[in-house]
């Protein structure tokens, strides 16, 4: 109870600072002598608080996987800062970096395609504690796992069961669990509610919620979907073409007179 | 056109890769072919050495590789020890008893593999493709060998065939004409026994190729259009499975020179595979590597043309 | 026959295993050392059993007449009715070593001297043809075995790091691999053999041929394995590791290899037979091991003698075990690749 105190107070620092962020893509043609380059991402900036979501919202191909991918370094951004808790991630040293890789998690759109479909949920749920040596013994394991899997409200019969035998909403639950499990600081979902049903996007933007207050997350939160971004949302920035366009309140971005973002 | 001069260009890489390996290789082997010379007590050292000089063998093997990819352009490949004679007087006549054999072999085994193979996936499931998978199942697990030795046996037996060998004694001297019969009955041992070896895998693949292109939907819209089965295999469902066919004969042509080895040597025909053998045990290096070489360039060619006709027939591969 | 697929699969598991429990203690099961001669019955054929003897009795134990030279000359040997010498179940006889390590003297089978049992006939020197095939097996199946063990590592060793490396390694292991495969298959194997001594005289110096012929099948795992391993690269629950923060060490072992042991296992069921039969033909081609250590492939090219290949049929006997060896492995391996199938969907 303490920490969280700690840490309501403490929102008014920065979280994750992001300055002119960029991503290109070359391409050589070798029987020609031009060289194409791709724009992915192009002088990005954003911030995010402890415990606020930004929404990043754009149409397919407005760079806004890049920039969720870049985030979490799964891509090198060609220039530019991603300022983590005041340290740049991109110059820190592979031990410093798995030390913070420990604070951001990445929860993928298709939580079949991102959980090992050979793997049961404990074991997939288990698998950053083991990556990152973090809890000693097979039954601290176990427990942290039964722990999270609490949270995200998934039963612990769920347990020894496959990724396919569950359904979409359970399976972004065990992806949430996943993400949980060695208590970070901030979430990148990438378009993690889009291949939902309807009714299991409403549970799991509620569980999202939920878990934002109680354990004062911050999320990026990248989509095409306009009225989600409206709902879970401190801060909307509309991405097109690997540039932010616009960056204001949900009700400032989702009024008719800005330009409609298909 | 680009892409078939790279593709031939590929080919001849792997070729002169193909040949400084078995360079290698072949040069790793100790002992060597004068080994045998320096047992013998009435041969003085320095005599096998100045033979040793004279045929090369002491030079560094880069060296000696120069000189036989250099002899191989000419066509001689190299010195054979045993025969006294550069190895591609050796080769040659060798080679056309392989291609004799083998081409035959390989043209009666598609003549019969393609239509069975063809049957059998009209019929798949029911008992005449179950019939017909369990006796491709048995031959393709008897060994060449063993099959080669069993018709041996029937030679001995019946009397019916020769035993080994590609003339009588006196045939090899008839006339053209007469020669013929008796080349014929020496071919057919080795063969039907080819046959035997080769037609159980083919017939498998051809089956299968064109069992999966029967399932297809476009197949069923065919039967669903009334045509007879005939027209939907002849004009609809081989070339849609000529691109395996393709390959596999691709393949068949690569293994003209390989395949018939070991039937070679049991039914004694003086093809390739008999001469490696001896050059081999008798360590005469280039004879071994000049094979060897002959071979892998068949295989290289024969995937190349396969190449080159899939790119021919296959329009999608040629817009890619 | 109305079998599940489950009891198919178990029988076909049993008879794999018996196939190979020959082969660790072949000495158990012969009842005589492969080198031991009889130098008077050559070409002996093989023993009857006999349950009723002459009086008409029946004997639950069956016994043997032994053979000797006849006199008149019908057929080379005849039964000596005047001696019967009944079979002994698990009995005494000549040393053997056990897996290497210990020496032991109990058969399964065998009879009292001075009888001789030859269930599968003698050949030239009158050895007993069942012994000679039963090390003989030992030889070939552990050819086989290590051979593909053999490609197999190598294969999966180059193709993990070609697929998950890339860049220059893989193109280096890759256009190595085509160089292997442009070879035909059995001249690659004669140009490996030809690096090592002539004549082998030992199993070891036999075991190290085979652990060089088998480096030399890596290319076709190898590809396979790189396949795999590429396209596992890229899924999004490796991807998902990595972000984690996982090492590469991490991603192989948890989600990239675990991908790769169904096609390895196919793979194996289909090379064993090829490297028995790679070692078989060498052998018979008088390349593989030396005598007196038997192989089947140097007991099959005893067939290359005119009288042997017509009048001694008993000397056929290695060609049916080792056709007998390849329909269990085809099966299992059809088996094997509808099971990968089945857990792949």
């Amino acid at each position: 109870m303490t920490a969280e105190v700690q840490n309501h107070l403490d929102t008014s620092r920065e979280l994750l600072c992001v300055r002119e962020l960029s991503l290109e893509y070359l391409r050589r043609n070798p029987f020609a002598a031009v060289r194409i380059e791709t724009a992915a991402l192009r002088d990005v900036s954003f911030d995010l608080r402890t415990g606020e979501t930004l929404a990043l919202v754009g149409p397919s191909g407005s760079g806004k996987s890049s920039l969720a991918r870049c985030l979490v370094l799964l891509e090198r951004p060609s220039t530019g800062r991603i300022l983590y808790g005041g340290q740049d991630i991109l110059t820190l040293s592979p031990d410093a970096l798995k030390a913070v890789r420990k604070e951001i998690h990445l929860v993928f759109q298709d939580s079949a395609s991102a959980l090992n479909p050979r793997r049961t949920v404990e074991q997939l749920v288990a698998e950053p504690l083991v990556i990152h040596d973090a809890a000693s013994g097979a039954r601290k394991i176990k427990e942290r796992v039964a722990e999270v899997l609490d949270q995200v409200e998934l039963g612990n019969s769920w347990r020894c069961h496959r990724p396919r035998e569950l359904s979409g909403g359970q399976r972004q639950r065990v992806a949430i669990a996943r993400a949980l499990v060695l208590r970070p600081k901030l979430l990148i979902l990438d378009e993690a509610l889009s291949s939902l049903d309807l009714s299991a996007q409403a549970q799991i933007a509620n569980l999202l919620l939920d878990l934002q207050e109680r354990h004062s997350l911050a999320y990026v939160y990248v989509t095409h979907d306009v009225r989600m971004a409206g709902c879970l949302a401190h801060e909307v920035a509309l991405l097109d073409a690997g540039r932010i366009v616009y960056r204001g309140l949900p009700a400032e971005v989702l009024t008719p007179n800005l330009q409609p973002v298909s | 056109m680009v892409r078939v001069a790279r593709r031939i260009l590929h080919g001849l890489l792997l070729l002169l890769g193909v040949s400084t390996l078995s360079f290698v290789l072949v040069s790793a082997a100790p002992g060597n072919f004068f080994d045998e010379l320096k047992l013998n007590p009435q041969i003085s050292a320095s005599t096998v050495a100045s033979l040793k000089m004279a045929y090369g063998i002491d030079k560094p093997w880069p060296v000696r590789y120069e000189r036989w990819l250099r002899s191989a352009l000419r066509g001689e490949f190299g010195y054979s020890l045993s025969y006294r004679c550069p190895v591609g007087t050796l080769l040659w006549p060798r080679a056309q008893n392989t291609l004799l054999l083998t081409s035959l072999a390989t043209l009666l085994a598609w003549m019969i593999a393609v239509p069975w193979g063809i049957l059998e996936a009209l019929n798949r499931g029911k008992w005449l493709d179950r019939i017909g998978g369990g006796v491709t199942a048995i031959f393709l697990a008897i060994p060449e060998l063993v099959l080669g030795l069993l018709f041996l046996l029937l030679a001995a037996r019946t009397g019916w065939f020769p035993t080994g060998g590609m003339f009588s004694s006196h045939g090899a001297e008839a006339a053209l004409l007469g020669k013929l019969p008796d080349l014929g009955i020496h071919l057919v041992l080795p063969v039907v026994a080819l046959v035997f070896g080769a037609a159980p895998l083919l017939i498998r693949y051809v089956r299968s190729a064109v069992a999966a292109v029967l399932d297809a939907p476009f197949i069923e819209a065919a039967r669903g259009h009334g045509l007879s089965t005939t027209r939907i295999v002849y004009r609809h469902a081989l070339p849609a499975a000529a691109n395996s066919l393709i390959s596999l004969l691709g393949f068949s042509i690569g293994a003209l020179l390989s395949t018939s080895l070991i039937i070679e040597v049991v039914l004694d025909w003086p093809g390739l595979g008999p001469l490696v053998l001896e050059s081999l045990l008798a360590r005469d290096t280039y004879v071994v590597m000049a094979v060897v070489m002959l071979s892998s360039v068949f295989l290289v060619t024969g995937n190349l043309l396969a190449d080159l006709l899939l790119y021919a027939s296959d329009p999608r591969i040629r817009t890619v | 026959m109305s079998m599940n697929s489950g009891h198919r699969q178990l029988l076909l598991l049993f008879s794999l295993v018996l196939l190979h429990v020959f082969m660790v203690v072949p000495g158990f099961f012969a009842p005589y050392d492969y080198s031991e001669q009889n130098r008077e019955l050559p070409f002996s054929p093989p023993t009857r059993l006999h349950f009723i003897d002459s009086a008409g009795r029946f004997h639950l134990m069956p016994f043997i007449h032994p053979f000797r030279a006849s006199e008149d000359g019908s057929a080379p040997y005849v039964e000596d009715q005047a001696r019967a010498y009944p079979l002994h179940l698990l009995k005494d006889g000549a040393p053997y070593r056990v897996l290497g390590l210990w020496t032991a003297r109990l058969h399964l089978f065998g009879v009292e001297q001075p009888g001789r049992i030859f269930l599968f006939g003698t050949d030239d020197f009158g050895r007993d043809e069942l012994s000679r095939m039963l090390f003989g097996g030992r030889i070939s199946l552990l050819a086989g075995i290590l051979g593909a063990a053999m490609a197999i590592f190598a294969g999966a060793v180059l193709g993990v790091l070609s697929g998950f490396y890339g860049g220059w390694l893989d193109g280096l292991i890759m256009r190595t691999a085509e160089l292997f495969l442009a070879l035909p298959w059995l001249y690659l194997l004669f140009a490996v053999r030809a690096i090592l001594p002539l004549h082998i005289k030992t199993t070891q110096t036999l075991l190290l041929l085979i652990t060089v012929v088998g480096l030399v099948g890596w290319a076709r795992p190898g590809r396979l394995v790189r396949g795999i391993v590429l396209s596992a690269k890229e899924r999004n629950f490796a991807l998902a590791a990595k972000a984690m923060g996982a090492s590469n060490f991490h991603v192989l072992r948890w989600h990239i290899l675990p991908g790769t042991y169904g096609v390895l296992l196919t793979t194996a069921a289909l090379l064993v037979p090829q490297f028995i039969l790679a070692e078989v033909t060498l052998s018979f081609l008088g390349l593989g091991v030396g005598e007196p250590v038997p192989s089947w492939g140097s007991l099959l090219a005893e067939l290359q003698n005119y009288s042997v290949l017509t009048s001694y049929w008993w000397m056929y006997l290695p060609a049916c075990s080792l056709i007998v060896l390849f329909l269990t492995y085809h099966w299992a391996s059809t088996t094997l690749q509808d099971k990968v199938a089945e857990v792949r969907s």
